[in-house]
């Protein structure tokens, strides 16, 4: 009587531990955020004049090359005239796009979009 | 067992953690934050302010919030009084009520030394300073930034 409780107990925690475990891969593979310190990161820069020079310029390399440093993920980034429209993108090969964070600059009229994977 | 129970409980707690950080609109208010302020250090027009909302609006209805904004700030010889709340809202000056900005959109008052109390829905005039009042929200999540 006390084992057979006892395996009942343990089915249903090995069901539970399951179940979490599946939960959690599941959602954090669907509706993965992009992290706040990434967020923050791009605030930080877009105060910066050269950095909004460069997101003028559509200058997309040196975009990645001054956030390469300083981002600890794998990252795309492209600056459009507004939205998805007239885009400047950096090529990366191998790279896929899961999540994106947009920046909306309001006296260049465009938009920085970093992607991560 | 005891190995299952804790890895359980490391998974549920990380993942509580996880998605209490995560406030879009609190971004997207730091994001008109950064703009409103770089725009107004460079002596605005009303046509720059309006622009400024028009076009801010619509990018954050492109991330499924909504919102409400208005200005007051100080541009050479006048007051811009801009009105992105969905509503109309009455100037007062003073107390009293000199007229109505309609909804989604940017007038100016000439500046006086005696105007020192205006009001314009949320926003409250300060002398020397750019107001702003964004409040962006959805279902999901609010977020109201002023100065």
């Amino acid at each position: 009587m006390t084992k057979s409780f006892e395996v009942s107990i343990a089915i249903i925690l090995l069901l539970l531990f399951v179940f979490f475990l599946f939960e959690t891969t599941n959602q954090r593979y669907q509706n993965n955020p992009i992290p706040e310190e990434v967020k923050t990161i791009i605030l930080f820069n877009a105060q910066d004049l050269g950095f909004r020079e460069l997101v003028n310029n559509n200058d997309v390399n040196n975009l990645y090359s001054l956030l390469y440093p300083q981002l600890d993920y794998k990252f795309n980034i492209s600056v459009c005239d507004w939205l998805n429209t007239d885009c400047q993108t950096k090529d990366i090969s191998g790279f896929t796009k899961r999540r994106e964070h947009i920046y909306y600059f309001a006296d260049l009229n465009k938009t920085l979009h970093l992607e991560l994977d | 067992m005891i190995i299952i129970i804790l890895i359980s409980g490391v998974y549920l707690i990380s993942y509580s953690t996880n998605n209490s950080k995560s406030n879009p609109s609190k971004t997207l208010a730091k994001n008109y934050e950064i703009e409103f302020l770089n725009l107004s250090q460079n002596n605005p027009t009303p046509q720059d302010i309006n622009g400024l909302n028009y076009y801010f609006k619509k990018f954050i209805n492109s991330n499924n919030f909504d919102s409400k904004i208005c200005n007051i700030l100080e541009s050479g010889e006048h007051i811009i009084l801009s009105n992105y709340t969905d509503s109309s809202c009455n100037i007062l000056i003073n107390g009293d009520n000199n007229g109505t900005l309609a909804q989604n959109s940017t007038t100016t008052i000439d500046r006086f030394i005696n105007n020192t109390n205006i009001y314009l829905c949320s926003c409250y005039y300060e002398s020397g300073k750019n107001i702003y009042y964004i409040d962006i929200y959805n279902e999901n999540s609010k977020t109201i930034l002023k100065n």
